[in-house]
């Protein structure tokens, strides 16, 4: 633009936004109060953005909505008349109508010589879009709260979900069993919020004949759970209502194999079946037999516990008959007297990576004895040697542990 | 003792206390979450309900010893004052409520002056303010005004609030009910009730005047919710012929 033109512009801009028109046509409202509220004087803008003809001798208060009368009482004025000036006074205007017109203020007091507030000018700005981003913000913010909430209570509810579903797989606490001390450690993998494939059951099926069931589904998660459950209550029914010569653990591993068999599941388990008599001397003859399981850990005296197979294929694969059948289910058979301890455990408990490899069979049966020879109780040997095991990955298993400790009285 | 309401804090009374100094012993203060009191006594939960600010009040009161001290409670305190007086009758001598009201929402033949959704909206419109006047203070706070406009006033933190705490007590404020307080109150109490109060209509100062038990109600000239701001002087020479007459005892 040439030196003339701006010139020109500059007078044009002069005589025609002269300060009359600049108060009345501002591009914000204004309003002079006195200090109670009466409006002395208003601008073309202001009455416009609230459809009003008129406005003087009205007050300042009838045109606010109810809760800005209370922000102009409990904030607006005690701040002007204190520090002389607000800004960014959000509230509601009433337009004719009853239409509302969210608004932002800014007020300054101008005061006598005694400094009493004498008037109070206001500028009004139409906060309409602003308004209603704020409340978009306010919103999303309480539907993110909101969502958070409704995550939080599904998450508890799934938890309260898997304890039950946990509480179903290893009974709440072992029955007390004459002449036999028990004691049994669980642990599910991870921070335990999924349920676990591990799982153990002692019952009896007679006043002097016990059996002890201990085993692992392979997965995880509910499916697993349901078979877990399958597998734990089969064998309880099947020990129960069988009778001699069937009612022996490798037969019973059989049977075991066909009902998963016939539930249509990829899964598998692995598992042992321990079944103890009391004999007229006191002691525990114990037949057991094995799918697929690690071996039954035995301690007679000082020294490692020594591994005890009477191995079959785990159950729920069909190789228990049919073409690939390996034949016969095998059972081995031992003695328990006084003192002498056993234990079944899942890999859970030695699959447990130790500098140079894992603790194996042969790492646990070791520390198994070292425990052993310092403890007075099955609940003792049982709890420090999961502590001994959780402490190996640092507190926080990989796998689900489960283990099974008896000592004969 | 001047306590103030919600909203602001003891600069409330920075018209009324030169003048008064000059004929008693006053005491003003900043209830928990106010002015100057210490963050750290803040406590979301304990002042949900106005009993927690009042018993802040008794501890104070125990810990003063003062003798048969007069309660003024501005707004919502002339209720926290009440709570006081009723927790720890021994404590006080006499009240003055400034524009009270026990219960701001209607409430079947009770009148309060407001709705339910009237409530709720200025509990939302007070909570959208403060956040951003707590943002526009923060460089105040920082120590670096940059707002020449307003630089060099004392009075600019004043009713500055941490946004939760105000919408703490705006709550508590708000959506209280003192009214079954009133009739337990034991000691003589005068009740200021403004012209043109919005927020504390003058049914609702007549309705609290009825249910003490003996209580002095006067109409003020002043008008609007703050008298000891809007009108110092008549506030002022109200509160001395009260004290003067009614006091010491």
């Amino acid at each position: 633009m040439t030196r003339s033109r701006v010139l020109e512009a500059f007078t044009a801009a002069l005589l025609d936004d002269d300060a009359d028109a600049l108060y009345d046509r501002a591009p914000c409202g204004y309003l002079t109060m006195a200090p109670d509220g009466t409006v002395v004087k208003t601008n073309h803008t202001l009455r416009t953005m609230l459809g009003a003809d008129e406005l003087t001798g009205r007050t300042w208060q009838e045109l606010l909505s109810p809760a800005g009368r209370v922000l102009h009482e409990t904030l607006l004025m005690p701040t002007l008349r204190l520090s002389g000036a607000v800004t960014e006074v959000a509230v509601d205007l009433e337009c004719r109508g009853g239409t509302r017109l969210p608004v932002l203020l800014n007020a300054t007091a101008e005061r006598d010589p005694q400094g009493r507030v004498r008037l109070v000018r206001v500028a009004v700005f139409d906060a309409t879009e602003r308004r209603r981003y704020e409340q978009d913000l306010v919103r999303s913010a309480e539907e993110a709260r909101a969502a958070q909430q409704a995550a939080e209570d599904a998450e508890r509810r799934l938890s309260a979900l898997v304890d039950t579903l946990q509480g179903s797989l290893v009974p709440r606490s072992l029955p007390t069993v004459p002449g036999l001390s028990l004691a049994g450690a669980y642990r599910p993998a991870g921070d335990g919020s999924e349920v676990g494939g591990d799982f153990y059951d002692v019952f009896a099926t007679d006043c002097d004949e016990w059996w002890v069931v201990l085993g692992d589904v392979s997965g995880k998660g509910v499916d697993a759970a349901v078979l877990t459950a399958l597998v734990r209550n089969g064998a309880r029914a099947l020990a129960t209502s069988l009778t001699e010569p069937e009612r022996e653990p490798a037969l019973i591993l059989r049977r075991l194999d066909e009902l998963v068999e016939r539930h249509e599941t990829e899964r598998f388990c692995t598992v042992s079946l321990l079944r103890l008599r009391r004999t007229a001397t006191g002691s525990w003859a114990v037949t057991m037999a094995s799918g697929g399981h690690p071996p039954l850990l035995l301690r007679t005296g000082p020294g490692p516990a020594k591994g005890v197979q009477a191995q079959n294929p785990p159950v729920g694969m069909g190789l228990y008959s049919g073409p690939d059948s390996a034949g016969e289910p095998v059972q081995g058979r031992f003695d328990l007297h006084a003192g002498d301890l056993a234990m079944l455990y899942t890999d859970g408990m030695s699959e447990v990576r130790v500098p140079g490899g894992l603790l194996g069979d042969e790492g646990l049966s070791v520390a198994l004895d070292a425990i052993a020879s310092e403890s007075s109780s099955a609940d003792e040997v049982a709890g420090r040697l999961l502590d001994h095991v959780l402490a190996l990955q640092d507190g926080t298993p990989r796998d689900d542990i489960a283990c099974l400790v008896l000592i004969a009285d | 003792m001047l306590v103030h309401g919600f909203g602001c804090d003891q600069g409330m009374w920075h018209h009324v206390v030169p003048d008064l100094v000059r004929d008693f012993h006053v005491v003003t203060l900043d209830l928990a979450g106010a002015g100057e009191s210490d963050p750290a006594m803040w406590d979301a939960e304990r002042y949900e309900r106005l009993e927690g600010y009042a018993e802040d009040l008794v501890a104070l009161l125990r810990e003063l010893g003062l003798r048969e001290p007069v309660l003024v409670g501005h707004s919502v305190s002339a209720m926290i004052v009440a709570h006081v007086q009723v927790m720890a009758p021994e404590l006080v001598g006499s009240l003055v409520m400034v524009g009270p009201s026990p219960r701001y929402v209607d409430d079947g033949e009770y009148v309060g002056g407001f709705s339910a959704e009237q409530i709720e909206e200025l509990l939302a419109s007070l909570s959208a303010n403060y956040v951003a006047w707590s943002h526009a203070m923060a460089p105040v706070i920082a120590g670096n005004p940059g707002r020449p406009e307003v630089h060099g006033e004392l009075a600019e933190a004043f009713c500055r609030m941490d946004p939760g705490v105000a919408e703490v007590f705006a709550r508590t404020t708000f959506l209280s009910d003192a009214r079954d307080v009133l009739p337990r109150v034991t000691a003589p109490t005068l009740v200021l009730q403004c012209a043109e109060d919005v927020i504390a209509p003058q049914v609702v100062g007549e309705y609290v005047a009825r249910e003490l038990p003996d209580a002095e109600l006067v109409l003020l000239k002043a008008a609007g919710h703050c008298p000891q701001l809007s009108d110092p002087d008549e506030t002022v020479s109200v509160l001395r012929e009260h004290l003067l007459t009614a006091g010491p005892r």
